[in-house]
């Protein structure tokens, strides 16, 4: 918790460490002469131009938003995807024995293999292009919602469904006005965690041979040795990721406001 | 006045678990009768099988051998002519104090209009119509437990067991709850069965206090208490019945630790 009359002094704080940091960059790359990394200058320019054009006139004026609009329709398709499938498994394992004694130990073993470690298989079986950048975001964000949602429904209080029943709640009632409701915390932690790194595995994902979409933009350019516009990517990418997940989190503070945890 | 039927009748009720060091018998042929109405208190030390003996009754826990009938029907599980008002309170914290008390007609498939009448009823009678659309977490211990006893309540529960309910909350608000309960009993004829370690609380509440000895548990005695209501605690009566009750807890640790 932030002491109330130090709250002004957050946003300062904040930009503290970043406002240093653009000062050290800016300092280190001016002059002229030839030098692998742009100064902020440039990048500032090549974000203009991504945006609106009418600076460089090449295939990147104008186009940001055309690979946002790609990028952000596969992460948050991906990222509905793999919480349609991880929700009701991950409810499933936490609460049937018979599924976590069968699933669990599968999954146990395939969680730490890295998204980027699939990207040969998935070129393979769903070939060069979207689908393949869709199917790893799907994955990326699958494991994050799973376990936490595993987590959610096992660690309910089982206080609470001794007082469910003595209430004269059934065992099949038990699931919507107890299991659900009570995990609700646990599963939207995985699916905070699931949709920041759908953005994350975008960029990975988009690395083969898709033709839009921010991380296509960011490997094209590095092609060309374009490093303003990479940066001018990953900025992007920073701020859609952090818009995307403060929404969330918004969305989390109404539904989770009898949480003393999220209010 | 006519007898009631016994509310209660718990016959030759033993409770084994299979504990790392070999089998725990943690209650041992307990016999129990509560007539309808009547405010009985279970106090002993812990391990005394109390809290066992109440969740039994509750269904939360199956005998390994005897019976339990509530209202002349056997207990086999959990159900809403029993509730209980636990220690740690046991509210739903993703629910208003409004929805809580009210979750017990709802899940038993109640129309709305009544959900809410009878959750208004309640939230008067206990006095937080004020704290309505507050969660548990915005609550003190006394006004949760006031929930947690409204919400038994709203269920048209006929027989209250309470563990420890009070054990955790500080002396004045105790005392206060201790006073409400005691109205309540008195005007919606409860049959109460309360599980208390302290012996001033067993005297103050109880028209029979149930002494229970660990190692293995089991009931000691049955000690009516004849006192008028309200009680004074300072009285030579209740202090004769502190003294009696205190000594037959207390002989009893002797004989422990022999």
């Amino acid at each position: 918790m932030t002491p109330p009359r130090l709250t002004r002094l957050q946003l300062p704080l904040a930009m503290a460490l970043p406002l240093l940091a653009l000062a050290g960059w800016w300092a280190s790359t001016r002059g002229s002469g030839y030098r692998l990394i742009p100064a902020p200058g440039e990048v500032g320019w090549a974000l203009w131009d991504l945006g609106v054009g009418g600076i460089n006139d090449d295939a990147f004026s104008g186009m940001l938003l055309t690979h946002l609009l790609a990028s952000a329709s596969r992460v948050y398709g991906a990222f509905l995807l793999a919480a349609a499938v991880a929700l009701p498994l991950g409810l499933l394992i936490g609460r049937v024995w018979l599924a976590r004694a069968l699933l669990d130990p599968v999954l146990q073993v395939l969680r730490p293999v890295p998204v980027t470690a699939w990207l040969p298989l998935s070129m393979i079986v769903f070939g060069l292009g979207p689908r393949s950048a869709f199917f790893l975001v799907a994955l990326g964000a699958f494991y994050p919602i799973l376990v936490n949602t595993v987590f959610g429904v096992r660690s309910v209080e089982p206080r609470l469904f001794e007082a469910a029943a003595m209430l004269g709640t059934t065992p099949a009632a038990m699931f919507t006005r107890v299991v659900l409701p009570a995990s609700l915390p646990g599963i939207f932690t995985g699916l905070r965690l699931g949709l920041g790194l759908s953005w994350v595995v975008i960029v990975v994902g988009e690395m083969t041979g898709v033709e839009t979409g921010l991380g296509a933009m960011i490997m094209d350019a590095r092609q060309l040795s374009r490093t303003e516009i990479v940066i001018a990517g990953m900025v992007t990418i920073g701020a859609v990721g952090y818009l995307s997940d403060q929404a969330v989190l918004r969305l989390g503070r109404r539904v989770l406001r009898w949480s003393p945890q999220h209010a | 006045m006519t007898p009631l039927p016994d509310a209660i009748r718990v016959q030759a009720v033993t409770k084994r678990y299979a504990g790392p060091g070999g089998e725990v018998v943690a209650l041992r042929d307990a016999q129990l009768s509560v007539a309808g109405g009547e405010f009985v208190c279970l106090i002993g030390a812990s391990g005394c099988g109390k809290s066992t003996l109440l969740r039994i009754i509750a269904g939360f826990e199956a005998a390994s051998e005897g019976r339990v009938e509530v209202r002349e029907r056997r207990v086999d599980g959990p159900g809403p002519d029993r509730g209980m008002v636990f220690q740690d309170y046991g509210l739903f914290p993703w629910l208003t104090v409004r929805r809580n008390i009210g979750f017990g007609p709802a899940s038993r498939g109640k129309g709305r209009a009544e959900v809410a009448a009878t959750t208004e009823r309640f939230l008067q009678m206990i006095g937080l119509s004020a704290f309505a659309d507050a969660y548990p977490h915005q609550l003190s211990g006394g006004m949760k437990q006031r929930v947690a006893i409204a919400r038994v309540l709203a269920n048209d529960a006929r027989v209250v067991l309470m563990d420890e309910p009070f054990g955790a909350l500080d002396a004045m608000t105790r005392e206060r709850l201790q006073d409400e309960l005691l109205a309540l009993w008195a005007s919606t004829g409860l049959t109460v069965v309360f599980v208390t370690h302290a012996i001033e609380e067993a005297i103050f509440l109880a028209d029979r206090v149930v002494v229970m000895s660990p190692g293995p548990g089991q009931i000691l005695r049955d000690v009516p208490i004849p006192l008028a209501r309200p009680r004074d605690v300072s009285s030579p009566e209740f202090n004769a019945l502190r003294r009696e009750l205190s000594a037959l807890l207390g002989s009893n640790h002797a004989r422990v630790a022999r």
